[in-house]
């Protein structure tokens, strides 16, 4: 072990471990340890889901109908008529009323219902995702005042309660294991999503950072617009309808943070 | 610049500072005095005693042979999780931890691998006799290939309560002051913009804009996803030795 003073300087040092104390490279000291559980949200960014309809006659729809016939035949048609016959045996006629019937031919608009075929919908729909930016400040403390930190570490246990998602890719990727301890000195990268190709469409992160005496955390999320990729189709009857609401991405994350902040001050 | 060491024989305190004041200046000490001094054996310090460095083979992450129903994509979605141990260390699960990359210190969460959209992004987490690796992949359209990626786990403890009853005591092979909390056993991080082990930030090292991000991390290297839109330059940083 050297122990040595020279030069206005105090310099301690051992053979296994080298210098371990200068008074030319100092060290800091831990001025504050902050411990705050947070939980975020990251709202869903909106969009829309649009449509596209066409008529088809290939929906396969039937339907019940009624409509007016024309209906033309021979009829019997019968009436009481005042008939005469002569009496061969007589002088008399033999008269009186008779029922008469003859086959008369006849047309007249009859009602006919029952199952038509009709022309049905086709209808395409696709996802959009608008534009957003959001950003939400936490403070998570303060070490005593006129401290003006500049050293900082920080650990993060992190849960995902609510993993945000699209239907054609599935939930967003995160790296962040599952309630374990992690470092998150400076920024950490909770969530991200990729188009085709590899350029990102959307990310957040949280950062934690000293304004002062005070520690800050600050989570953020950017995405652009996205769509067009995930397309459904639906073929409906004019009774009928369709629902494309199943196609709703949901983006909102949740995510609950148990923060550790070592707040130091190196030696000026 | 004048520098003082004390020593209380009767209360075994001990203050390293940076000027020629009185010590009684610095019984108690205030945060605004915290730049004067080198060392207080009120205050607490962290100590580094481990070093864990692994690499791993991260194994192929073969794309879905089944194609994809979604005309921008040929083949469906797959993703995972796999979990690997860097080493042991003899802290608790509450120790201190400064990881590096492949020589980069990246954030948590950081990508490692990426080929078009398929990725594989990683954290280093510490249990309470483990430094570990969780990896989560996702391909696409890509196969990704096998990787080899090297991280460097320096594990701290913390310093922050009296131990023993040794004020100053100087021997051949180890010097000690302040009950414990400044030992010649542990190497302490100390501010080194010369020859730095890592670097420490106060700052943000990350953003988001047009969907995308960029890193710029406490050693000055930065990367971004295409989409990043902004002007982040990153922030303040120390390089510091251990």
């Amino acid at each position: 072990m050297t122990f040595e003073v020279s030069n206005n300087n105090i310099h301690v040092s051992t053979q296994a471990n080298g210098t371990v104390f200068d008074t030319a490279t100092p060290m800091p000291h831990i001025a504050g340890v902050i411990e705050k559980y947070i939980s975020h949200t990251f709202p869903d960014s909106g969009g829309s889901i649009d449509t596209t309809t066409t008529i088809t006659g290939a929906a396969g729809c039937r339907e019940y109908d009624c409509w007016t016939e024309r209906e033309c035949g021979y009829e019997e048609e019968c009436s009481y008529e005042y008939v005469c016959t002569s009496d061969p045996y007589s002088d008399y006629d033999d008269c009186g009323y008779e029922r008469v019937c003859d086959d008369v031919f006849a047309c007249r608009d009859v009602e006919v219902c029952g199952f038509v075929d009709v022309d049905g919908y086709s209808t395409d729909a696709k996802t959009t995702v608008s534009p957003k930016d959001h950003v939400q400040r936490y403070t998570l403390g303060s070490v005593e005042s006129g401290t003006n930190p500049d050293f900082l570490l920080v650990y993060l246990t992190a849960n995902r309660s609510k993993a945000g998602s699209q239907n054609a890719r599935g939930t967003f990727r995160t790296a962040i294991p599952s309630n374990r301890r992690i470092s998150g000195t400076g920024s950490t990268l909770l969530e991200s999503a990729y188009k085709v190709g590899g350029s990102t469409w959307l990310a957040r992160i949280v950062s934690v950072y000293l304004v002062g005496d005070v520690v800050k955390a600050e989570f953020r999320h950017s995405n652009r617009y996205y769509g067009g990729e995930y397309t459904e189709n639906q073929i409906s009857c004019p009774s009928g309808s369709i629902d494309f609401s199943y196609m709703d991405d949901d983006l909102s994350s949740r995510w609950d943070i148990q923060f550790e902040a070592y707040v130091g001050k190196f030696t000026t | 610049m004048t520098k003082t060491l004390y020593a209380d024989g009767g209360s075994g305190r001990v203050f390293v500072y940076n000027n020629g004041s009185s010590p009684t200046n610095y019984d108690s000490v205030s945060g605004s005095q915290l730049g004067d001094l080198h060392f207080h054996s009120d205050l607490s310090y962290i100590g580094s005693t481990e070093v864990v460095q692994a690499s791993i083979d991260h194994p192929q992450r073969t794309r879905n042979s089944e194609s994809s129903k979604f005309e921008s994509d040929t083949y469906k979605p797959r993703d995972g999780s796999s979990d690997y141990l860097l080493g042991t260390h003899n802290l608790d699960s509450n120790a201190l931890f400064v990881v590096v990359y492949n020589g980069y210190q990246a954030p948590s969460g950081t990508r490692i691998q990426q080929r078009g959209e398929s990725i594989r992004l990683v954290s280093v987490y510490l249990t309470s006799t483990e430094v570990r690796l969780y990896e989560q992949w996702a391909t696409f359209n890509n196969t990704l290939y096998a990787t080899t990626q090297t991280y460097t786990v320096y594990v701290f403890t913390k310093l922050f309560n009296k131990s023993g009853s040794i004020a100053i005591q100087a021997e051949a092979d180890r010097f000690r002051a302040g009950y414990g909390k400044l030992d010649t056993s542990y190497k302490y991080v100390r501010r080194d913009n010369s020859s730095p082990t890592f670097y420490v930030s106060p700052s943000r090292t990350a953003d988001v804009r047009g969907g995308g991000y960029k890193v710029v991390t406490a050693d000055g290297s930065s990367y971004r996803s295409g989409s990043y839109t902004g002007n982040f330059s990153g922030g303040t940083s120390t390089g510091v030795e251990v």
